[in-house]
């Protein structure tokens, strides 16, 4: 793979709950432009990584770098303010909220972010918003809510995505076309991502590489086709 | 302009929609605080103090009311801040009792026997004209600004919150600390209104008025306060005074009736949403028009 600028490393890192552990020793490497998939069965630990991320949630042991850059203790606002943008798990919609305010709280701490120009390119991507935008967001459909979710995540021009189970409970062409429009954005903005997928057969067909996590711990890495021929993966996440 | 005894009631019925503002701010970012009570009587006593012994013009009592009423709403905030739900309703209540007993040991405060001799503003009602419009006008620009929006989301979900980047802790003091300087307005308002204060008006029962207030006009806007303030302080002001003694009893039972009939107030959040949606669309669209 020829050497294109790292965006984030994570080296060693170990969560705990309590006494309970949730991630344990990974190593996840993430480059400029590349999609990546978190892969990994119920509880395996992708919410506890994406989270840790952000500083919701501090490591115990390792370390993690954003743009060359530690950012393992730094404040959750900070990240934020750095370029590193979440989906959360199960859209986060604030549904009281208009989709427009939605969308303001993009930005909430992105200065000098151009907030009416990228207004304009979401809503040239999901021109559904643009109708709704004046609607409460809890009112939206699933799959509208999930655009608004990822309009939300973009729309401070992050470096770094991150997406927790963006396919979750959306039919199978809706998933279809929230990924290529997240292709069409990566490939128009380069934007870089990294999505938590259970639905593993969807985010590999997306991605470039991919990681398994299982019970807290990375089992499998590599090229996103290469693992999709794994006889590993095949049997435990593509149900074949 | 008004007789005596309707100035009397207009200006508290001010008193009471300040008051219901310093409520609902905290209310918006998900504390239910309870301190409102503890800043009122803290600008009603600072306003008091000051007009008694140094006869300062009311505008100064009031500057100088907010002035203490910030910094003694701050102090709490910052233990505030780090409780949610009924620990901090409870423990903002105890805020009430103990500067209840701390007036009563400050002779200087007039103790027990409370505080008289506070000079007499003649434009008081004016005054609390002016105070008002301010205070909505700012509320309002607040509560539609990148800080109200960010209140809104820690109410909704804390976690999400701060995934969008809004430091919660600091937001939930700011929102505390900004409803001490409400209540406190309020406080010293309700001083020169008065003109005599006890250690003991400010209790319970002036809590339970704000908090049946806030709730039977609409906790999620500005504009419940309005309509809910006049209409109860009426109730229990115009009542025969042979029940007079059981108003508490009528706000509680209005509070539980308006809770079980509906549950957001009277003004409710899709009604304002409506408002503000029709004007806002409106202007965007015609703004569109105008580019075309
Ligand atoms: N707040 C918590 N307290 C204790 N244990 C937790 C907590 N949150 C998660 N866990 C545990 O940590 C492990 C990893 O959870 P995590 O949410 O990261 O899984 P996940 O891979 O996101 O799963 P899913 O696909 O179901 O979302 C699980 O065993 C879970 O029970
Ligand atoms: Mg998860």
């Amino acid at each position: 793979m020829e050497q294109t600028e790292m965006m984030l490393k994570i080296s060693d890192l170990s969560v705990y709950y309590g006494p309970i552990c949730a991630l344990k020793k990974v190593d996840l490497e993430v480059r400029k432009g590349e999609i990546v998939a978190l892969l990994g069965s119920n509880g395996a630990g992708k919410s506890t990584l994406v989270n840790t991320i952000i500083g919701l949630l501090h490591a115990k042991r390792g370390k993690i770098e954003f743009m060359g850059r530690d950012i393992t203790r730094q404040k959750t606002e900070t990240t934020i303010q750095s370029g590193i943008s979440v989906v959360p798990e199960g859209r986060g919609m604030l549904a009281n909220m208009t989709v427009m305010e939605n969308l303001q709280l993009g930005v909430y701490r992105h200065k000098g972010v151009d907030f009416n120009k990228n207004l304009e390119m979401i809503f040239e991507y999901f021109p559904i918003l643009k109708e709704r935008q004046w609607q409460a967001a809890g009112t939206l459909s699933g799959g509208e809510q999930q655009m608004l979710a990822i309009s939300r995540a973009i729309v401070g021009e992050p470096k770094l995505l991150l997406m927790d189970e963006l396919s979750l409970a959306l039919s199978p062409a809706y998933v279809d076309i929230i990924f290529k429009a997240l292709i069409k954005l990566r490939n128009e903005k380069g934007f870089t991502i990294l999505l938590a997928e259970q639905n593993a057969k969807k985010a590999l067909q997306y991605s470039d590489r991919g990681y398994v996590l299982d019970l807290g711990e990375t089992v499998l890495e590599g090229d996103a086709r290469e693992l999709m021929g794994n006889p590993y993966v095949q049997t435990a996440y593509l149900g074949a | 302009m008004f007789s005596t005894g309707t100035t009397y009631f207009l200006i508290l019925v001010i008193v009471y929609i300040l008051l219901v503002w310093g409520a609902l701010i905290p209310f918006r970012a998900g504390l239910l605080y309870n301190g409102t009570v503890y800043c009122m009587a803290i600008g009603g006593y600072v306003a008091g103090f000051l007009s008694k012994n140094f006869d300062l013009p009311f505008i100064v009592c009031v500057l100088a009311a907010i002035l203490v009423g910030l910094i003694l709403g701050f102090i709490p905030a910052l233990g505030f801040a780090r409780t949610n739900g009924i620990v901090t309703a409870i423990s903002s209540m105890a805020l009430i009792f103990i500067l209840e007993s701390v007036i009563r040991n400050l002779d200087f405060l007039g103790g027990s026997t409370g505080m008289t001799g506070i000079h007499k503003e003649n434009h008081l009602l004016l005054w609390a004209v002016i105070l008002l419009i301010i205070f909505g006008v700012f509320l309002y620009r607040l509560n539609n600004s990148r800080i109200g929006r960010a209140w809104e989301a820690i109410q909704t979900d804390p976690q999400m919150a701060q995934s969008l980047g809004v430091n919660t802790f600091w937001m939930t003091v700011a929102a505390l600390t900004l409803s001490s300087v409400f209540s406190a307005t309020a406080g010293a308002v309700y001083a020169f209104n008065m003109r005599v204060l006890y250690p003991g008006t400010f209790s319970f029962t002036f809590l339970l008025n704000i908090m049946t207030m806030l709730f039977v006009g609409g906790r999620y806007t500005q504009w419940g306060a309005i309509i809910s303030c006049p209409l109860l302080w009426s109730i229990s002001v115009f009542m025969p005074t042979s029940i007079q003694k059981l108003s508490n009893y009528i706000y509680a039972v209005i509070l539980i009736l308006i809770l079980m009939l509906r549950p957001e107030g009277i003004v409710t959040r899709r009604m304002t949403n409506k408002v503000k949606n029709f004007f806002t669309a409106k202007l965007s669209r015609r703004r569109q028009g105008a580019k075309a």
